[in-house]
């Protein structure tokens, strides 16, 4: 039987830009997405969705690449390992980022402020399109940890902004 | 210009693109990749097939080797407990007309092996027997000029009965089993079955 499928450009591209959210330098999340392509390569077709985490080769993909980066960066500063207060009692609303408008120029800027917990949401909220439950589905973490994490993201979006208006205002 | 967050996001995301060096990179990989996948897939079938395959060769085929092979000792043993016993010879005769004159009740006719004239053995004469509850003819044979006698079989091959047996003129070799200290020497040759006890000279 041979191999059943492989990434085209765009797929691969969408893999980049995760790898990218990941690590924020571009070489970086080259590397990491080649090594995540080497392993999925390596694995047999009928090893490759062991879970129901993966519904999708992308999804797999993204899963070693994910793992790798943890692993790699486990102990370094760009992965925080102190986790959120998820049972503070915070009224998240799930569209809570929905009505945020923000330049390009500012969002550049804020997103080197992002750790690597909030870019990851970011991106499968607005790249993937994904619900709260279906983010904490593939992060594996539990959904009141993605809305706490959007929530903490609209205060960051807030007070860039009402910085940004002093700044202008001044 | 401000825009939705999401567009932002997208289009911020967007400003990072690979490279036309690394998407090749990326899809040679896959190319190096293929060929072993392909192999490690292809074999494992072929050879759950071939053990399964040595398992019902071995569980079929061994009762049926073990079978012929039981046969032979069979006839051995009955051929060498007769040559011990040497009983009186029914017609004492070196000619081969007077044997077949003598043996009118069998059902085949005796004849004279190619085999035993390599051997230069002549015989000195017959009785009637069987062989595996088939009628045969037992026969005496000796080297001229010596004392020892042989003893030599010869009776109807019914493949049923006897199974498969070397056949000379398909260029088998005899098949010897040994019994109670004596080689008897087992083949086919124009038809019937021969049995001949162990020559001391061979």
């Amino acid at each position: 039987m041979s191999r059943s499928h492989f990434f085209d450009r765009s797929e691969l591209q969408k893999l980049y830009r995760y790898g990218c959210v990941l690590c924020t330098d571009p070489d970086d999340a080259y590397d990491l997405l080649q090594y995540a392509m080497e392993k999925y390569l390596q694995k047999p077709d009928s090893q490759k969705f062991r879970s129901k985490q993966h519904d999708s080769e992308l999804s797999y993909v993204r899963a070693i690449m994910r793992n790798r980066f943890i692993d790699a960066y486990r102990k370094s500063v760009r992965f925080p390992e102190e986790s959120y207060d998820d049972s503070s009692p915070v009224a998240i609303d799930e569209t809570c980022l929905e009505d945020i408008v923000i330049a390009e120029i500012d969002l550049e800027i804020i997103w080197k402020k992002l750790d690597t917990f909030e870019r990851e949401v970011l991106y499968y909220w607005a790249i993937e399109g994904m619900t709260a439950r279906e983010i904490s589905k593939h992060i594996d973490v539990p959904r009141g940890t993605v809305l706490s994490r959007l929530y903490r993201l609209r205060k960051k979006f807030e007070a860039d902004d009402a910085q940004s208006t002093g700044d202008y205002a001044t | 210009m401000s825009r939705p967050l999401k567009q932002s996001v997208r289009n911020h995301l967007e400003s990072y693109s690979l490279a036309e060096d690394q998407f090749r990179k990326l899809e040679s990989l896959a190319k190096q990749a293929a060929p072993i996948s392909t192999r490690q897939f292809s074999i494992f079938p072929f050879a759950v097939a071939g053990v399964v395959a040595a398992f019902l060769l071995a569980f079929f085929l061994s009762p049926l080797i073990l079978d012929q092979n039981n046969v032979r000792e069979r006839i051995a043993m009955e051929v060498v407990t007769n040559h011990i016993k040497l009983k009186p010879l029914e017609i004492e005769t070196s000619s081969i007309d007077d044997i077949r004159g003598y043996f009118k009740k069998l059902d085949f006719m005796p004849v004279n092996s190619r085999l035993v004239d390599q051997f230069g053995l002549e015989i000195i004469g017959g009785r009637y027997c069987s062989l595996q509850g088939i009628t045969a003819a037992q026969l005496r044979v000796k080297k001229p000029g010596t004392n020892t006698v042989q003893t030599l079989y010869q009776t109807e091959y019914r493949k049923n009965v006897f199974k498969d047996m070397p056949v000379l003129e398909d260029g088998d070799a005899p098949v010897d089993v040994y019994m109670k200290g004596v080689k008897v020497r087992i083949w086919v040759e124009k038809g019937l079955l021969f049995a001949l006890t162990d020559l001391p000279e061979t």
